[in-house]
């Protein structure tokens, strides 16, 4: 591979891993806007419906924990159902339901311009 | 290498808390309840040695786990993110365990050779330290080569190293809080027998009381310990308790073997009580003995109390850092005696 090539390759990595970054939080939004899940429930669901994010096993934790602690979008309740597996469900509180409505909006915007800008460049 | 699958995923999850901060059992929970489901569903339903691999090796490098999870970010000096948590909990715990035993050794007046003083001091000190840190990387790099292909469930070399200060800050095991409910609650009862007091010399008799308070308080302790896990209100009280020992044992030392009395039996007299004065006479060398056992006594009671002391003011700032307030129903540690595989199993 050619110095050229390397860098196309770089720079198309760091792009990737931006925009997964940001479609990660509206994907687990969206996966909990339909019913509270645990944890392994999440990672299984947005690896059958979102595969272009395919996201690692170890990173959705700390991105649950982000929505939940730290920003107040997600609520965590346990269940000690099972004592062998106890599971930490995440559902939406009423400011993740807002932040989810919004982000949809904007990303419908953006998917839709940027769709356009590029059929009209000719690369779709 | 022939493990159960659940021990490989216990192995692993060892690895994951080196890298966190204190307090993250409930991640540790989540991240096990993971590999067993996801292990499961490799497996078709059971769990297996292969699956439990696969599921370990989809969840990433126990390292990057952790630090995604924690991602606080933070940097000491040129040490890499990753390693900071524990190593800065091994410098705690050296520091502490020095801290201990020094303060111990001075409170019964044991004096030391002249270790810590350099005959070119303060310019030996540098060639000291740079000497010390060869030494580790000399050590490091041996343990490297022997060590070089670890298996994700198997701690690196390094982290074999750095994991000397991660058993300190587990949280109070519940059978430990239970040990110094019933334990503080049975030597306070004692101590206020009458029986017992009329064998002690009238220096420890003076102490009885305050010895007996200290040994409830320390059951109270155990109590909240037992029911609330752990948390700051509850460190700050054992914090305080050990603090009031070590005080009470700067008095302690100074008054010798505290009894004037034992009680014996025999067939014929049933239990009467024998003066230890007399029985010194007839043994010349048993004062001696005695005072060495109250002075080992004593030295161990300061040793555990500064221990609890640097361990419960660390721990507490580290949980006013992670914004967890003072008063919380906190997680409990696994006791030593339960780590043992037979238990693990049963508990499993």
């Amino acid at each position: 591979m050619s110095k050229k090539e390397k860098t196309v390759l770089e720079e198309f990595e760091r792009w990737s891993k931006e925009v997964k970054r940001g479609a990660a939080s509206l994907a687990i939004l969206a996966v909990l806007e339909q019913e509270p899940a645990y944890g392994y429930e999440i990672v299984k669901r947005l690896s059958e419906k979102v595969s272009f994010l395919k996201l690692e096993q170890g990173t959705v934790y700390p991105l649950l924990r982000r929505l939940a602690d730290k920003r107040g979008l997600l609520v965590a309740e346990w269940n000690y159902e099972d004592p062998t597996k106890p599971k930490k469900y995440y559902s939406l509180t009423p400011e993740g339901t807002k932040a989810l409505e919004m982000m949809t909006k904007t990303w419908s915007v953006l998917s839709a311009e940027m769709n356009n800008l590029l059929e009209g460049d000719g690369l779709q | 290498m022939n493990e159960a699958p659940l021990e490989l995923i216990e192995k692993y999850l060892d690895r994951v808390r080196l890298y966190l901060p204190i307090d993250s059992e409930e991640s540790l929970v989540e991240i096990r309840t993971h590999l067993l489901e996801e292990a499961e569903s490799i497996g078709n339903g059971s769990i297996t040695r292969g699956s439990a691999m696969m599921a370990i090796e989809r969840f990433g490098d126990p390292k990057d786990a952790a630090n995604a999870l924690a991602g606080t970010g933070t940097r000491i000096g040129p040490v890499p993110t990753e390693y900071t948590q524990p190593l800065m909990r091994m410098i705690i715990v050296i520091v502490a365990i020095a801290a201990a035993f020094l303060v111990g050794a001075y409170i019964i007046g044991l004096t030391f050779p002249d270790w810590f003083s350099f005959t070119n001091y303060p310019i030996g000190i540098p060639f000291v330290i740079v000497q010390l840190v060869i030494y580790a990387f000399i050590i490091l790099g041996i343990i490297y080569l022997v060590k070089r292909e670890t298996a994700p469930t198997e701690k690196t070399a390094v982290e074999e190293l750095l994991g000397i200060g991660s058993g300190a800050f587990k949280p109070k095991a519940r059978t430990d809080a239970l040990g110094d409910m019933i334990g503080g609650a049975v030597i306070g009862i004692i101590m206020i027998l009458p029986q017992l007091r009329i064998t002690l010399s009238p220096e420890f008799l003076v102490f009885a009381d305050i010895i007996a308070v200290l040994m409830f308080s320390g059951a109270i302790k155990g109590v909240l310990f037992f029911v609330y896990g752990e948390n700051n209100l509850n460190l700050m009280f054992e914090i305080f308790l050990s603090v009031a020992w070590v005080i009470l044992c700067v008095g302690l030392i100074n008054i010798g073997w505290g009894f004037d009395y034992l009680w014996s039996y025999s067939n014929g007299l049933g239990w009467y009580m024998t003066s230890m004065t007399e029985l010194m006479n007839l043994i010349p060398f048993l004062s001696g003995i005695f005072d060495a056992i109250w002075a080992f006594i004593i030295f161990i009671i300061v040793v555990v109390s500064i221990w609890q002391t640097l361990m419960g003011i660390t721990k507490i700032s580290m949980y006013l850092q992670a914004e967890k307030g003072w008063w919380w129903t906190g997680n409990f540690g696994e006791s030593h005696l339960f780590r043992r595989r037979p238990f693990r199993r049963f508990r499993q």
